[in-house]
This record gives C-alpha cells, structure tokens and sequence, in this order.
C-alpha cells in the first residue's frame, strides 16, 4: 500500500468511518504495518480525539460523581472480603506449635478475633451475594424496562407523525365510551383504542365502519372488547376508501358481523380534512 | 464563570498522566475521584451533543468511567494519550446510546464543529483569557478547514456515520467525501502537532 492510501484509509479509520472491504483490507493490513505507519494512525487516532476540547466544558451534575464513586466502593468492598478472611487464617497456621505454646494468652483473644471476624465475614458474604442478585434483577428490571421504552417510543413515533390524523369517537348508544384512532395517512394504516364499550352480547359483536361522503357504510373489523370494554385494532385502509372517508362508527351486530350495519351508532366520528 | 471553565479543561502532563494510569491500574478509588475531576466536563459534553438529552448524557459519563475502571488494568499507555482512550470510550458509549435510542438526536448536530469553530474563532483577546490555550488552538484549526470538511468530520463524529453513509447523507461521491476527510484530517494534524506532544 502506498503511503498516499495508506493515508487517507488511515484517516479515515481513524475516525471509525472506514466501512466494507475497505475496513477488512486494511485492518489486514495494520497487522504488518511499519512503526511508522502505526504511528500515523495513532497520531490521527489522538487528533480525533483533541476535537471534543473545543465544545464548551459542560458541568455535570454533581450526583454522578458520587453514583459512579458509589458504584465502584461496591465493587471493591465485594471483592475485597473474602480474601482477607482466607489469607488471616493461613498466617495463624504457619506459626506452628512454637507459636501456639509462646503467644498462648493472645492466642485465645485472637482465635475469638478470628471466629468473630468469619462470622462477621460471613454475613457480609451473604449479604453482598443477597445485594448481588438483588442487583442482577434490578438489571434485568432495568433492561425490560429500557426495552419497553423503545417498543413504546417507537409505537409513539409511529402512531405521532407529521402525516397522522386523529379521529375521536363518542356515542348516544353507550355515552361513556370512547375511541380514539390514529391514522397514518402516509401508509394508511390506523391504529384505533376503544375504551369502555359496553360488555356484547353471547351473540352479538362490534363492528367499525367506514362511512364515504355518499353515506356508503363499509365494514372495517368485527371485533370483541376485554372485561372492561376496552381493545387496539390496527388496520390497513383500503386505498378506494381512504379519499372518500367521511366519518368512522361501531355499531352493535350479529355474531360475526354484518353487511351493513343494524343497530344505533355506539361511537361515531367525523374525519375533518 | 470563566475561572470555573479554565479549570475544568483537562491538562496535558505526560508524567502525571501515567501516574494517575498506574494508579487506577492498582484499583486506587482517589484516582478514578481526580481522573473524573479532569475528565468529566469533556465527557459530558462529548456525550450531550451526541445524544442530546441530559438523562442519557448523564448515563454516558458514568458508564464511560466505569468502563475506564474496568479496564484500568489492560491500559497500555504506549498505545496512545490517556485522553484519547476516555474520550474514545465516551463517543462510543454515547453513541451505543444514540442508537439504541432509534432517534436523532434532539439538538441538531450535523454542522457542530462548524458552528463551534464560527463561533469561538476569533482574535478577541478576552475570549482568550479564559478559554485554554489549547481549546482555542483547536478552534482556530478547525476554522481553517472548509465548511465542506468540517461538515463531513462532524457527520463521523457526532452522528458516527460511515463514509458510505456520509456520502449517501449529503448527497455527494464516496471519493469525495474520502478525499474531504483525508484533507481535513491531514490539515488538523499539521495544526495540532503541539497538543499531540504532551
């Protein structure tokens, strides 16, 4: 490689923006490059690495220092007392029996040191490995968690975009439910939340439709609620309906639905424009 | 306000940085306490414009040290400057965060060196009473550099955007941005010789 190339895949490594082939070649290469080229890449590794200083030094809060000191005593204090246990007891044994007859009054005052200090030992164990695995699962806690957030601020970009409508559905049949629907109308898909429908019949089902501006009514979903008369649909709208919609209801229907619909509006709502 | 500054940017001193390394190396906690006193308000600056938000940011600085502590042990300091390494873990972690974020990041970032460098390369002599002298060198080398450069090394650094996906970003030929890159590099290494000899 010539040194015109080698310096700019270098410059570019440097700053971690060597992608493809290109990474593996000259990561390759690296492994049999001169002092002198290794050289190049760290000084362009340490240039890279200069540029923070000239963002304004931002002060963190003061709580973190203390989190992260906190964190590492932890660690230490864990590591630490075992060990300690283990090598005082080896010391007490290389003495022998000469030292047992010449410090025997101290010997006593030290075995019971001994005793008291494993027992103490002990319980510290228990309660780090206790602390250790209460720590685990408040990791694994913290990781669903981290994992729930992003499914939820996923589905909120989703359901929140610049190209979404929001639809909200009340009605005369059951005055306390609502629905709430949020159309994506860049990929026409709706996402609808129905809240406090009165529990259906054994042999009657929910049905959304979809209302045009010439009063067409064309089933969107049968569907059931849970205990509380709550459920999420999510639907792909059919492209010939989506420029002709006017408003969208849910009526109360035969078991599996219907052609059209047969009852009052349980929840209905006018999609302005 | 402007003291407090001056004595949060981190000093170069070749020696006592690898006293404090050996030091970590030997798991001593006042070490870890005066290596984030030097290095916090860096990484935490690194981190928020990375990642935009100050929960995550803050998240960033302590897993940055803590990782340093981890590894204290498989430090080699021939590798290269302590700084380096700290500032390397910070980019990283904040962005491990930025994606797992699945977003852009609140603050717009994209021309970030340029703004940095437009706004604090100048003359004004007061400006320079408090910022380090090594803050400001690194200013006006990044003023020098064309817009075109700066753009592309901010898009590596804060976005951590592969050429592929600088290029594809700004809309312009591989080679290009290759070539932007190699140049702004060569011209900040030239510029900053005397900050990379501690």
């Amino acid at each position: 490689m010539d040194g015109d190339k080698f310096t700019e895949l270098a410059a570019l490594h440097a700053i971690n923006a060597l992608d493809g082939e290109e990474l593996q070649m000259f990561e390759q290469y690296l492994r049999t490059a001169s002092e002198a080229e290794r050289r190049e890449l760290q000084e362009l590794k340490d240039v890279w690495a200069t540029l923070p200083l000239a963002l304004p030094p931002t002060v963190p809060p003061s709580h973190l220092k203390a989190r992260l000191m906190d964190r590492i005593s932890e660690e230490v204090t864990g590591q630490d007392a075992s060990p300690k246990v283990v090598e005082f007891s080896l010391r007490q044994k290389s003495r022998g029996l000469f030292g047992f007859f010449s410090w025997q009054p101290a010997f006593g005052l030290l075995t019971a040191a001994t005793f008291l200090l494993a027992i103490t030992s002990g319980m510290l164990l228990w309660h780090s490995s206790r602390v250790a695995r209460e720590r685990d699962q408040l990791a694994q806690q913290v990781a669903e968690l981290s994992r729930l957030n992003i499914a939820t601020q996923k589905q909120l970009d989703d359901l929140v975009t610049q190209t979404t409508k929001f639809i909200s559905l009340s009605g005369k049949e059951a005055p306390t439910a609502n629905a709430k629907v949020f159309w994506d109308t860049t990929r026409n898909e709706w996402v609808v939340y129905i809240f406090n429908l009165p529990a259906a019949p054994p042999d009657k089902d929910y049905q959304l439709w979809y209302v045009t501006s010439d009063q067409q009514k064309i089933s969107a979903k049968v569907f059931g609620t849970d205990a509380k008369g709550r459920t999420e649909l999510r639907i792909a709208l059919p492209q010939n309906v989506a420029p002709r919609l006017a408003a969208t209801a849910v009526t109360l229907e035969p078991k599996g639905g219907s052609a059209q619909p047969t009852s009052g509006l349980y929840l209905v709502g006018a999609i302005g424009a | 306000m402007k003291d407090a500054n001056l004595s949060n940017l981190p000093q170069f001193d070749a020696a006592d940085e690898s006293q404090l390394i050996r030091r970590l190396q030997a798991r001593d906690q006042a070490a870890m306490n005066a290596l984030y006193e030097r290095y916090a308000n860096v990484v935490y600056a690194v981190a928020i414009r990375i990642v935009g938000q100050t929960a995550e940011a803050e998240d960033v600085v302590v897993d940055c040290f803590w990782q340093v502590w981890q590894q204290a042990a498989n430090y080699d300091t021939s590798r290269g400057q302590l700084r380096t390494w700290i500032v390397t873990i910070a980019r990283s972690r904040a962005l491990d965060r930025l994606r797992a974020m699945r977003r852009a990041p609140v603050v717009s970032v994209e021309d970030e060196l340029l703004r940095v460098a437009e706004a604090k390369a100048t003359d004004n002599p007061e400006q320079e009473t408090w910022l380090s002298q090594q803050s400001a060198q690194i200013h006006r080398a990044l003023a020098t550099l064309p817009r075109e450069q700066r753009q592309a090394l901010a898009l590596a650094y804060y976005r951590g955007l592969s050429q592929s996906e600088i290029a594809e970003q700004l809309g312009e030929p591989l080679g290009t941005i290759k070539t932007r890159i190699r140049l702004g590099m060569m011209k900040l290494r030239e510029q900053l010789q005397s900050l990379r000899t501690p």
